[in-house]
């Protein structure tokens, strides 16, 4: 069967897709979540720093995601 | 894929040279041909995909979009070919099973696969009998008389997707027995 099938390959696939795809999105929500915390908190009348940093964090872990995908690409 | 593909049939053929790239007409070619298919039947995919196989939200598109595209670049990194339409759909299933397991409509998604399975084997005749019938007739002539064949397959099965259009109007439309558009 492993003559056939590369099962190790797929196993760096599979991890590889569960980190980028689900793992990135998953952040990225959580990112949405802080931010919709810290807009409630606004319309409640204070704002939340910590839900916006929390955000802010958030989205730049997805951003350095993307970079770190994209430059793994073009430096193969 | 596609043009990758149409490189080794020009390799094979003497057409260009062993180890020659793929030449930017090919290319050309084949992205022409693969945006004008997903500009006629796109509408149709969209719906199978995204209200068939299961009514999907934006959220769930958007999670489906980035596990398919790491899946793809990943797989093309490590320099393993892959279809597109089968790692979108897994993705698509993958993102209505984990929202709530009854609401995959797996006649939908077993239809499907079943179309992948018919595919290989239907794709090995046509390609056989393509060079078969070419080789027959022989020359510029053969050619022609394929391509003439294969162009009226296309429009005849375009004329029949016409008689239960989908389009922006319907795409989201509820998914029932009979199709939409069906008049």
């Amino acid at each position: 069967m492993s003559d056939w099938i590369d099962i190790a390959a797929l196993a760096k696939i599979l991890a590889i897709g569960l980190v980028g795809g689900a793992g990135l999105a998953a952040v990225f929500a959580f990112g949405l979540v802080g931010l919709t915390a810290h807009q409630e908190a606004r319309t409640a009348g204070g704002g939340s720093p910590v839900a916006l940093a929390g955000a802010g964090f958030a989205f730049l872990v997805v951003l350095a995601g993307v970079a770190l995908g994209v430059y793994v690409m073009l430096s193969a | 894929m596609g043009s990758t593909v149409r490189a080794w049939t020009l390799i094979a053929n003497g057409t260009i040279g062993d180890g020659a790239g793929t030449p930017f007409w090919v290319i050309v070619v084949c992205a022409v041909a693969i945006s004008l298919g997903t500009y006629l039947g796109g509408w149709r995919v969209i719906r199978t995909l995204g209200k068939g196989l299961v009514d999907i939200s934006p959220p769930q598109g958007y999670a489906a979009e980035s596990a398919s595209a790491t899946v793809i670049l990943a797989a093309s990194h490590f320099g393993f070919p892959l279809s597109t339409t089968h790692v979108c759909t897994g993705s698509v299933i993958g993102s209505g099973v984990g929202r709530r397991l009854a609401e995959v409509r797996w006649s939908v998604a077993t239809r499907m696969v079943l179309a992948w399975l018919v595919t290989l084997p239907a794709a090995a005749l046509v390609g056989a009998l393509a060079w078969k019938g070419a080789d027959l007739i022989g020359g510029a002539a053969g050619a022609s008389v394929v391509f003439l064949v294969g162009a009226g397959l296309a429009v005849g099965l375009y004329v029949a997707s016409r008689r239960a259009p989908v389009h922006a109007g319907n795409v989201n439309d509820e998914w029932t027995a009979t199709k939409v558009g069906a008049k």
